[in-house]
């Protein structure tokens, strides 16, 4: 039980003391020499170590490095909610809006929350409390309900009246995550801390998100640390970008130098591992092993960057007019949830193919019913066994693909005896499979529970090739991971299918993996097909309305470059 | 009555000491009392002093006054031998009625999370049928009413035990079924059958061995209620709970008659639920 | 919200429906011939015969059980083996007193349970013995405690009564003493009912308390790593706001359901207990029954407690309905 929870003293209002002096120009957060150690699984870590930090009146300071960089313990440092499980032991000054954070007492840790510090969370859902309506949960932090209104309305919410007796779960999750901020900047906080606030949403919804920030922070002159992994939503917003890596502040600047020429490797590491809309396509994307345990696998390979398939190639994939609804238990007893409508797709032997949508586009249920995980309520859709054997695929959480229970080498060899493959060639076959996705034969007794996240990867992959399968079906497997591993595990992909030539259907929400990986791409949105198109044609020269909406959200550097040129 | 909010009933199991244990050997530690346990009841006839049926002393011995270490009850039988076969009677039903559970609730879950569609249903339809009636005093009733014996008790405890198996085995089934790694075997072509034996029920077996291990400290209380209130073997078997029913009277006058078999079956349950827990923890590190 | 409580109290009768046929089954095909128990062994052919018709025991058995029900309705729960009387008449005296018991035993399971989850959270040593004394005493058969308790707290220590709902006869118009106490201004017959209520209500509120316990610790804990409580702090809400907002009503709602369920094994240690505080309610009247294999009378309690938990426990289903709006669809 935290100790903040169990000090009941019941004095919440006192006036505000800590709120900065509009006229100072003293910096709303001042760090230095910070250094905290956290307790997890028995073990103490350092997770920052001797960092120095200021973030000016009314600037925005981009926070930015991979998981497990500490970024977010800094932010939870800040606010003095550091989880009292972990035993924090924090040394250094801090100093939030005049109050010195370290030693400082629950309560005026409480009145700097209160009324200087708002809070954007990651995940709107889990961070919103789902038995109380958002209208009482933004009351507490505004005070009267007509200040509540107020701010639902300033957070971009239409109708507040209306919403405010909604439950969180009957709200949309770009909503949600206006609710937040809504709480957040009651009482016109002097600093909001947003800690990964667009990670959990569409591009679309995170575009719109970073716009209401932007206004709002000029709207109520406050700073905002933006804590994110994403250089690209960074650059959008920050007036400068410090980069974390392993609990170090590796390089801090303004925001258009550090992204046109950073001077930390680790910095141009981050950024070459991005995937944008124009990485080129004919070369395997850089792989820089930030700290992982992960072997990096060298490719001097040259990939093809568009296969024009021959008028009269045989179809891999033939899915027409498909449809297909959902009956969902709703408030109202049952609906039903169209996912697909109509939806025709052909792909040629040999061709890579990448549907791009949103969350509710249908994207995965087509890819679903294509593999024959779902089945359509009409309309055909037939994969082509030409090849002899299945479809194979991919999935979001390749290391739950596995089962856990069985060991490396039986689960390659059950692909191989379904595939009627002769068993003299079965040794021949996993150690060709193995060595494809860089893996040693060491590897073959293991448990699949005991191997790493990165060795899941390679194993899932591996089987899907051991036998080229007639398609390999991707559903999102990029888009859990870190970007050095997510690239990793594209260039396998486009690996496999230089060697194997197999075709590839391959569902994403990011259009610059999409370009990268496809020749054609195609753009769903709410269970239809908007455009199908070439893949630069698509992201260069969108026709659709919704697709012009699709690229034009998506959070990229190159205005930085403008400005920094 | 969602079948959710039902299952808990049993969470009464791992009541009692044994919640949490640290280390390996510890749990090992455990499981050798639980062994100790079974090996007094098979070689109860020779551990036991005297004949448990057969007067033997005064009435009334107190314990540690005589050679019946234990005393004797209300018409001079050996209150330790009587305690030695009451372990013999009840420890072995109390693991029965466990493994009765497991089997028919095991195999009620199994099929119905395996096959699915209108089975599926009917199964678990009467499934929460038995979870929302109360367990003990439909055992009771039961018992009651084919009449008192061991045979008996196991039946009815056995009828009110397995439903809360089913409901877990299935939940965990559904939830194997929906991970990744049954879509990836479907997709490699494995058939249905040879998905449910590989890649769904071993995953099964680890949750419901440390269920069971941890059931049996309930099931023990359970039967030696039942006996209590007389719906076990007919006296003059010993029996733990029946024993301390018919000296409850005489409390006053000979504490330690009714006072020694309920400590056996507190005794009992405790080296249950620490087993229990270290088969848990041993299956954890795993 | 009124399609929820609908479907609840559609499977409430459902699930009574259950109950009884149940019942109606177990005492159908009973080894005992209720008619030649009424009569007696010596009964001649033709009574035998003329009583079987009387009682509808020819007819079908789908009609036997419409009758049965139709009884139940009426208040009629079969005349009892041992007393030759209506069992309802028999029950009108036992049932307040195992209700009280019941009731009492839940009060205290409630608030030891929750003393128990909040010293989970602290490391105090004196707590530790409380809860040490909660796991063993929880391990225990409940006739056990019994005994121990009438050795402790009667024998040795003389503080408590062993026997009885009171140290006075005759009973008020609701049975329940307390109540009855209440309403004639009794002051020493209410200390006096509460005096003998303890020690029993005690043992049967053990067991269940520790599994209440170990639940609302464990919600307590989860609920105070969810995300909204962060935000809730970050809000600068003071700790009983948060917890009084945002921990307690979530956390409650897994207890809330627990403790209806747990009312069925309070029932069972009632019966067992009765018997050790000679409390005259359902256990007494149930051991006694068992021992004379009066079946109408078994199945009469049998019926009634579990017809309470059952209620009791679509109470508790609508209830969690009303605090967690997610639960209302399902």
């Amino acid at each position: 039980m935290s100790e903040k929870l169990l000090d009941l003293d019941t004095a919440p209002h006192t006036p505000p003391q800590h709120r900065a002096d509009p006229t100072s120009s003293s910096p709303v957060v001042a760090i230095s020499g910070l250094e905290v150690k956290l307790t997890r699984n028995g073990k103490t870590e350092t997770v920052l170590h001797s960092l120095d930090l200021d973030i000016q009146k009314g600037e925005v300071l981009g926070l930015v490095g991979q998981s497990g960089s500490g970024k977010s313990v800094l932010g939870l440092t800040l606010m003095g909610l550091l989880p009292d499980r972990s035993r924090p032991e924090i040394t250094g000054s801090v100093s939030v809006c005049g109050t010195s954070v370290i030693g400082a007492s629950a309560r005026s840790m409480r009145n700097l929350r209160r009324n200087s510090l708002g809070v954007i969370f990651q995940d709107p859902m889990t961070s919103l409390n789902p038995t109380m309506t958002i209208g009482h949960q933004v009351l507490e932090a505004a005070g009267t309900k007509a200040e509540a209104l107020r701010l639902l309305a300033l957070a971009g919410i239409s109708n507040p009246e209306t919403r405010y007796d909604a439950f969180p779960h009957q709200l949309s999750g770009g909503l949600r995550q206006r609710v937040m901020i809504a709480m957040a900047v009651a009482g016109s906080p002097a600093l909001i801390i947003a800690d990964e606030p667009t990670t959990a949403l569409d591009v679309t919804v995170q575009r719109q998100v970073l716009d209401l920030l932007r206004e709002l922070k000029s709207q109520l002159h406050c700073s905002v640390l933006m804590v994110t992994h994403d250089l690209g939503v960074a650059g959008e917003i920050s007036d400068r970008i410090a980069v974390m890596s392993a609990g170090r502040l590796v390089e801090i600047g303004p925001a258009a130098t550090i992204l046109s020429s950073p001077k930390h490797e680790y910095t141009r590491a981050l950024l070459a591992s991005r995937i944008s809309l124009d990485t080129d396509k004919s070369l395997p994307l850089p792989t820089f092993n930030l700290g992982g345990d992960e072997p990096t696998v060298a490719s001097d390979e040259v990939f093809d960057t568009f296969v024009q398939p021959p008028v009269d190639a045989p179809l891999s994939v033939d899915v027409t007019n498909v449809s297909k609804t959902f009956s969902v238990r709703g408030k109202k007893g049952a609906n039903t949830l169209r996912a697909l409508h109509d939806v025709s797709l052909a792909i040629a032997d040999g061709e890579s193919v990448a549907i791009v949508g949103e969350s509710g586009s249908g994207k995965s249920t087509l890819l679903r019913i294509i593999a024959g995980l779902e089945t359509a309520d009409a309309g055909v859709g037939s994969i082509s066994r030409m090849k002899g054997s299945r479809p194979q695929m991919v999935f979001q959480d390749a290391g739950a693909s596995l089962t856990p229970w069985l060991r490396v080498d039986e689960i390659l060899r059950e692909r191989l005896v379904l595939e009627n493959v002769p068993s003299s060639e079965f040794a021949e076959r996993i150690s060709e499979s193995l060595a494809l996705v860089g893996l040693g034969p060491e590897i073959l007794r293991v448990h699949s529970r005991d191997l790493s996240g990165g060795q899941r990867q390679r194993v899932a992959l591996a089987r899907a090739a051991i036998v080229p399968p007639s398609i390999l079906l991707c559903d999102e497997p990029t888009s859990a991971l870190d970007a050095w591993m997510a690239a990793t595990v594209i260039n396998l992909l486009r690996r496999l299918r230089k060697r194997v030539g197999m075709s590839m259907l391959f569902v994403t929400h990011d259009l610059s993996v999409a370009r990268v990986i496809a020749d054609r791409i195609v753009v769903m949105n709410k269970g239809e097909i908007v455009e199908i198109g070439e893949a630069n044609q698509i992201i260069h020269n969108p026709q659709n309305e919704y697709t012009k909406k699709l690229v034009a959200a998506i959070p990229d550097l190159t205005f930085a470059e403008e400005l920094a040129s | 009555m969602t079948a959710a909010t039902l299952v808990p009933e049993r969470m009464r199991l791992a009541r009692g000491l044994g919640g949490r244990l640290s280390s390996e050997m510890l749990s090992w530690f455990c499981i050798g009392l639980f062994a100790l346990v079974c090996l007094i009841v098979v070689f109860a006839p020779l551990i036991a002093p005297y004949d448990p049926i057969q007067p033997i002393g005064a009435p009334y011995t107190p314990p540690f006054t005589s050679k019946y270490i234990l005393g004797t009850d209300s018409i001079g039988r050996d209150v330790l031998s009587r305690l030695i076969y009451g372990v013999q009677s009840t420890w072995p039903l109390g693991i029965l009625v466990v493994v009765i559970g497991i089997a028919i609730g095991g195999a009620v879950g199994a099929i119905a999370g395996v096959v699915g569609g209108w089975l599926d249903n009917l199964l678990m339809r009467v499934t929460d049928l038995f979870l929302a009636l109360p367990a003990a005093l439909v055992a009771i009733a039961i018992v009651a009413f084919l009449g008192p014996g061991t045979t008996n008790m196991l039946i009815g405890i056995s009828i009110v035990w397995w439903p809360y198996f089913a409901r877990i085995v299935r939940g965990e089934v559904h939830s194997l079924a929906a991970r990744p790694h049954v879509e990836a075997a479907r997709m490699t072509g494995v058939g249905r059958r040879r998905i449910a034996t590989r890649h769904i029920l071993p995953g099964v077996v680890p949750t419901l061995v440390v269920l069971a291990s941890i059931d049996i400290g309930s099931a023990i209380l359970t039967i030696s209620s039942l006996s209590f209130l007389g719906l076990g073997t007919p006296p003059p078997a010993a029996e733990l709970g029946a024993d301390a029913a018919h000296n409850a009277g005489f409390l006053l006058q000979a504490w330690w008659v009714p006072v020694i078999p309920g400590l056996g079956v507190l005794v009992l349950t405790i080296v249950a639920n620490l087993a229990g827990s270290g088969v848990r923890n041993l299956m954890l590190r795993r | 919200m009124l399609k929820f409580i609908a479907r609840r109290l559609l499977s409430l009768v459902i699930i009574l429906l259950v109950l009884t046929f149940l019942l109606f089954l177990m005492q159908t095909y009973s080894p005992i011939d209720p008619v030649r128990a009424i009569l007696g062994e010596k009964a001649n052919a033709a009574a035998l015969a003329a009583l079987r018709a009387k009682m509808g025991l020819d007819d079908p058995l789908y009609v036997q059980y419409f009758h049965y029900l139709g009884g139940l309705l009426h208040g009629d729960l079969g005349v009892s083996y041992r007393s030759r009387q209506p069992v309802i008449d028999d029950l009108k005296a036992f049932v307040p007193a195992t209700l009280e018991l019941g009731i009492a035993g839940m009060v205290i399971a409630v608030i030891l349970g929750v003393i128990f989850a909040l010293t989970t959270l602290s490391r105090s040593k004196p707590l530790a013995l409380f809860r040490g004394f909660i796991l063993t005493g929880a391990a225990a058969p409940t006739f056990l405690l019994g005994v121990l308790g009438v050795i402790l707290f009667y024998k040795t220590l003389g503080w408590l009564p062993a026997s009885g709902r009171s140290s006075e006869s005759g009973h008020g118009p609701t049975r329940f003493l307390l109540i009855d106490d209440i309403l004639a201004g009794n002051i020493t017959g209410f200390f006096d009912a509460i005096h003998h209520l303890i020690l029993p209500a005690l043992c049967i509120a053990i067991g269940p308390s520790l599994v209440i316990g170990r639940v609302f610790a464990s919600s307590l804990r989860s609920t105070l790593d969810y995300d909204y409580v962060r935000t809730a702090q970050a809000k600068g809400l003071t700790g009983s706001q948060v917890v009084g907002r945002h921990v307690i009503r979530n956390a409650s709602s897994p207890v809330l359901s627990l403790v209806g369920l747990q009312i069925g094994a309070m029932f069972a240690g009632a019966l067992v207990v009765e018997n050790i505080f000679s409390w005259p309610g359902l256990g007494l009247y149930m051991s006694g029954a068992i021992g004379a294999s009066d079946f109408p009378a078994i199945s009469a309690i049998t019926l009634i407690l579990g017809a309470g938990y059952i209620l009791v426990n679509a109470a508790v289903d609508i209830l969690q309905g009303v605090i967690d709006p997610r639960l209302r669809v399902a």
